[in-house]
């Protein structure tokens, strides 16, 4: 792991969540890649939050719409996102029409959780 | 104030790294925002990203950068050296197959982008241009 992005990894039960600091570009975006596919690999839902991320670029939000693509079943994924540098970007890039980005720990496990509290399988994107 | 700074270094991602970070100092020097840092930073970041893919795939070339500062106005020119077989498109907007969206976001970031092929005349290297007048200065 670099001294330029750091992950913290919390394991619940049923989800996992990777908490990013630092920058997020061309040189590192293999971590995050490689922290969240074996998030992924797990089988329990997988949230990134990237609140705290100080520089995020196409490269990184490529890796995220990966995790996106990447779980099955009935696991879910989704980020973190709520500071106003990488609001933006999700913004111009419209990025939540491909990965669910949630304001909140709390809303984020709402969110991957609410399958299994309904008989839905329909879910809105937040 | 007029100024004009001219760099030469690598696409490795340290290198970029260095580079993005300065400019994102330059404009918070010059009085900008730290909204308007940040997306110039973010803007000469997916630039010299575009240019480590396209021009050099695979590997480490050289790049060199041109900034400008003109009474309030920034232009950035990012110069490669490499084989490029068509000028890359600036998409005007979202692109469907989420391709290219490097250059929609940095024509999103700044008020004018320009890309080139032989932007140094000798017959290689793709330029690209990006100019933003600071308005929160």
């Amino acid at each position: 792991m670099s001294n330029l992005l750091g992950i913290d990894v919390k394991q619940l039960p049923d989800a996992i969540l990777l908490h990013v600091e630092g920058e997020v570009d061309i040189g590192t975006a293999p971590e995050l890649r490689e922290a969240m596919i074996a998030a992924i690999a797990s089988g329990r839902h997988v949230i990134v939050n990237v609140r705290d991320v100080e520089y995020i670029d196409m490269a990184g939000f490529h890796v995220l719409q990966t995790g996106q693509q990447s779980v099955a079943g009935d696991q879910r994924f989704a980020i973190i996102a709520s500071t106003p540098h990488v609001d933006r970007i999700i913004e111009i890039i419209q990025f939540r029409n491909v990965v669910p980005v949630l304001d909140s720990e709390g809303a984020a496990l709402d969110f991957v959780r609410a399958r299994h509290r309904s008989d839905e399988n329909k879910m809105e994107m937040p | 104030m007029i100024w004009t700074l001219s760099l030469s270094t690598q696409t490795d991602p340290d290198s970029t790294r260095m580079v993005r970070r300065l400019v994102r100092s330059i404009v918070n020097y010059e009085g900008g925002s730290e909204h308007e840092a940040r997306a110039l930073e973010l803007a000469l970041g997916e630039a010299l990203a575009n240019t480590t893919a396209h021009a050099y795939p695979g590997a480490v070339g050289p790049v060199s950068i041109a900034a400008t500062f003109d009474r309030g106005t920034f232009t950035f020119t990012v110069l490669d050296r490499g084989e490029t077989a068509s000028t890359p498109t600036v998409p005007q907007a979202l692109p469907d197959a989420r391709k290219s969206l490097g250059l929609f976001l940095i024509s999103s970031l700044v008020d004018y982008l320009e890309i080139k092929q032989n932007g140094n005349g000798t017959g290689r290297g793709v330029s690209i241009t990006m100019i933003k007048r600071l308005r929160e200065a």
